[in-house]
């Protein structure tokens, strides 16, 4: 337990190398006393060589999305974030596994759930870039589990470095080190991560701008998403991204998860947040044709049209992951839903469900102008007709939910 | 006095006044008077930029007047075709500090002005000026005045002294595509050698007129030679202009040209009518003067007077040359390079030793972009071939080559020898080459060692040759994820101890509004 640690040590072992890089330092959880005493420092709290260099680092990383973006102070709700997240990572500290630490780990996971509460949420822009620039690294966080073998036993540090006793005359002992890299998912408990997707939800912009790498710790929601879709710059940033690596592994899973969270969302957010994600979707599907224009054959098949539908990610519409905290523990798991279409081809059949509901949606506003491209987004269609392997009943029923929730 | 006309009025008592359709009172005639002939020459300046001057010419009249009291002046009658016409004439008479009237024959009354502006009539016609054979009617009296002789209009005008006007010696292209230059008849000829070494179009005639010399016989006749210019580089108008005997004229009408470097006061353009269509008129600065030149003119092309040389072989040893054709030597006297004195040709090309290709290399670093504009490079064994564009200069380096005949290239200065056609030189040259594969080539007789060829596919432009290679590396492509980079963050777990949560507060932090 740590006791009366300044917020100077706080920010130097854990925060800035959260989003500078570096080792986390992770001991036993602070507690809320811990961090009233924070807030109170940080009031007062001058430019220090670690304020300057946490700032400077989520400058690099706001003004990859807002080139004027202006320096980023630490502020009240970033120290909380930056607390829990300590805190899911100290409780899978392995020295605080034990049965007999159950009673405190529940503590500590009730206190952080208060924290998180407490946290204003992330609706303007500067607030959106600013929670974005805490938590942008968030999904590189890993942890060097060292495998040490020897003649006679073996044993595995967990994020700790083995001692050099166990390391010596390693030729005449056999001693054999294996160093083997766990994502975060893979480290943390079932609270920390409830924890962690807490915190994730808290920054609707990370949330989407690191949906693929993010996935198995928070699932794609759309909710909360709207303030970062009606911002255009925010948006652009969003779409560049998921389309930027030019129809690689990571933009036909985002392309997946998006209109897997589409569909989940129909009925479930407000008809103006549906309009929007909706709009955002077919935008980024005129992007994909806009993208192809420069093909020989205008009307061929499209690459990444077929990754998608080829991708294993079925579409489970209805599905609801059981990553939403709820005081009594994890939610039940429901079977799968048969898919609507193979792999993610729902994602280009989006702007064909729309367009019978709300035909404004249904194209991107000026891509009919451009001869090139609309002919792309024609042969996107007949190819998702072609190879989606569309249940056509499902559809049908997807459609009617669309139109009973755009009204 | 006058009375103003008001609207609508018909009756004058004013002879031979009437209005017009806007009502304005106007006679037949509109009168200008200036106290000084600068003003009529004012009056001329201004209205020719305004309107031709061709409309009023013909009728119009420059008179010379006398007061009963001995005092001077000068009217300037001009048709009144209709108030615009007048309008006009006055306001340009006012700006040359003259007064217009309008009449038909004797009398003549103020024209209208800002403070009557339908004209004026008089209130009492023999109030004035009774005794005058011209009586003007204005503001504040009559005044009578007696003609005391005509003068020429048109010969005023081509009397007048060309003015200077400062930069105008640099014409732009479109000055230059036409000019007229009257030589001397001692540069004639190497004018012509000139204008033709550097392939400009140039046509020639000769002119005769009147030399106007103290020192001249009454009816003498003085020559030169008029050569006609077709787009003159600017380098070349340069170097003709202040040469003594050589007058550079750019033509303003078809039949009138004035030196270049001067103009006209008045607007030669709007009164053609003053000149003949039969003659030439030359306006000079300097020496000031105008050549009327009779035609009709026929040019001739200028090349035709180049000097040609006649070989020195003696005709009776080519008689016999030719009488004894039974030898099968073949033509076996060797193409060589011997100095002439000919005219020099253009040159077209120079041949940059390696040796100097440094200094190529600092020269093209001083040059404008504009004179490497022209040129083509060939790098070879045996130096840097450097071929312009006929409109540009030579780069000044190294051999400076002329073209012998299409293709082929010989040293300035120099001439081949045996001097049959140039192009049975050529000819030869392609047998013994061979056709060309792919292109055309040059030929290159340097003044040492053999001669050799380029290809015409070799030449690259200097300008991009001047450049040498950029070493530029690929930058392998990477996506740029909305992520800052830096050093991987890793979790390391420090010892907590057995007792690490022992005592951990569950108190609540207040929240934060």
């Amino acid at each position: 337990m740590s006791d009366g640690l300044p917020l100077e040590v706080f920010l130097k072992s854990f925060l800035a190398p959260l989003v500078a890089g570096g080792e986390l330092v992770i001991g036993p959880p602070f507690r809320p006393s811990d961090l009233e005493r924070w807030e109170l420092e940080l009031g007062v709290l001058g430019d220090s060589d670690e304020t300057d260099r946490i700032a400077a680092a989520r400058a690099r990383v706001a003004r990859l999305i807002l080139p004027r973006a202006e320096r980023i102070e630490l502020s009240v709700d970033d120290l909380r974030l930056a607390v829990v997240l300590h805190a899911a990572m100290a409780l899978a500290h392995p020295e605080v596994a034990g049965w007999s630490f159950s009673r405190a780990r529940k503590r500590i996971v009730s206190a952080c759930r208060r924290m998180l509460g407490t946290v204003a949420p992330a609706t303007d822009r500067a607030t959106l870039v600013a929670r974005h620039s805490l938590l942008a690294r968030l999904a590189e966080v890993e942890r060097i589990d060292t495998r040490v073998a020897w003649w006679t036993g073996s044993a595995t540090f967990r994020g700790q470095a083995p001692p050099p006793r166990l390391l010596r005359w390693q030729a005449v002992r056999r001693v054999r080190q294996q160093r083997v890299p766990q994502a975060l998912d893979e480290v943390l408990t079932d609270d920390g991560r409830m924890l962690v997707a807490g915190v994730l939800r808290t920054s609707p912009l990370t949330a989407l701008l690191r949906a693929a790498e993010l996935a198995p710790l928070l699932a794609l929601d759309w909710r909360g998403a709207e303030g970062v879709l009606r911002d255009q710059e925010l948006a652009r940033a969003v779409a560049y991204e998921w389309l930027g690596d030019h129809g690689g592994d990571a933009t036909v899973r985002r392309l997946t998860l998006a209109a897997r969270a589409w569909a989940e969302a129909i009925g479930r957010v407000p008809s103006d947040v549906l309009k929007t994600v909706t709009a955002f979707l077919v935008h980024l599907g005129g992007l994909v044709a806009l993208g192809e224009s420069g093909m020989t054959e205008l009307d061929g098949p499209s690459a990444l049209v077929a990754k998608v539908v080829a991708a294993e990610a079925p579409v489970s519409v209805g599905l609801r992951e059981a990553t939403t905290p709820t005081p009594s523990g994890p939610s039940k798991q429901l079977p799968p839903a048969p898919p609507i279409a193979s792999g993610g081809a729902l994602f280009f059949l989006v702007p064909t469900l729309v367009g019978e509901v709300a035909p404004a949606l249904a194209m991107p506003p000026g891509l009919a102008d451009d001869a090139k491209s609309a002919r792309r987004w024609a042969a996107h269609r007949a190819q998702v007709k072609e190879q989606g392997g569309i249940d056509e009943g499902r559809l049908a029923s997807l459609q009617a939910s669309l139109r009973a929730a755009l009204g | 006095m006058l009375e103003r006309v008001t609207v609508g009025q018909t009756r004058f008592a004013m002879p031979g006044i009437a209005p017009d359709s806007r009502g304005i009172a106007i006679g037949k005639h509109g009168l200008c008077l200036f106290p000084t002939l600068e003003g009529v020459v004012g009056w001329l300046r201004l209205y020719a930029d305004e309107d031709s001057l061709d409309e009023i010419l013909p009728t119009a009249k420059l008179t010379r007047l006398a007061t009963p009291l001995g005092g001077r002046a000068l009217a300037l009658t001009i048709p009144a075709g209709s108030s615009y016409v007048l309008d006009r004439a006055a306001r340009c008479a006012k700006l040359a500090g003259g007064q217009t009237f309008t009449g038909t024959s004797r009398h003549f009354v103020r024209y209208r002005d800002e403070r009557s502006p339908y004209g004026y009539d008089v209130v009492d016609l023999g109030g004035g000026g009774a005794g005058g054979e011209l009586v003007l009617h204005g503001e504040e009296s009559s005044g009578g005045y007696h003609p005391a002789g005509d003068l020429d209009l048109a010969q005023l005008i081509l009397r007048l002294s060309l003015r200077r006007v400062p930069g105008g010696e640099r014409l732009d292209g479109e000055g230059r595509a036409r000019l007229l230059l009257t030589v001397a008849p001692g540069l004639a000829h190497g004018l012509i050698r000139y204008l033709v070494r550097n392939r400009v179009d140039a046509e020639v005639t000769q002119v005769v007129r009147e030399k106007r010399s103290a020192f001249a016989k009454p009816g003498e006749l003085d020559s030169y030679l008029l050569v006609r210019v077709a787009d003159l580089p600017e380098r070349l108008l340069a170097g003709l202009r202040g040469v003594p005997g050589v007058s550079i004229l750019r033509p303003i009408l078809e039949h009138v040209a004035v030196q270049v470097g001067y103009a006209h006061p008045v607007q030669l353009a709007s009164c053609a009518s003053l000149f003949d269509r039969g003659k030439l008129f030359l306006f000079l600065g300097d020496p000031e003067r105008l050549d009327e030149l009779a035609g009709p003119f026929t040019f001739s092309a200028a090349d035709r007077l180049l000097p040609l040389s006649l070989p020195d072989t003696p005709a009776l040893e080519r008689t016999q040359a030719r009488a004894a054709p039974a030898e099968p030597d073949p033509i076996g006297i060797p193409v060589r390079l011997v100095p002439t004195l000919a005219a020099p040709r253009r040159v077209v090309a120079t041949l940059v030793g390696w040796d100097e290709a440094s200094r190529l290399k600092k020269l093209v670093y001083a040059l404008p972009p504009i004179l490497l504009r022209g040129h083509q490079v060939a790098a070879t064994e045996r130096g840097l071939l450097l071929v312009c564009q006929p409109s540009v200069d030579i780069v000044p380096l190294g051999t400076l080559m002329t073209e012998a005949a299409p293709g082929l290239l010989i040293p300035l200065g120099m001439d081949l020898v045996p001097r049959v056609a140039t192009e049975v030189i050529a000819a030869a040259l392609a047998y013994k080459l061979g056709a060309p594969g792919g292109g055309s080539r040059i030929t290159v007789f340097p003044h040492d060692g053999s001669p050799f060829f380029v290809p015409t596919s070799a030449l690259a432009p200097l300008e991009r040759r001047a450049v040498a290679e950029i070493p530029i590396a690929e930058a392998p492509l990477q996506p740029v994820a909305i992520a800052a980079d830096g050093p991987g963050i890793e979790i390391k777990n420090v010892d907590v101890g057995a007792f690490s949560l022992w005592g951990y507060s569950v108190k609540v932090a207040k929240p934060k509004s």
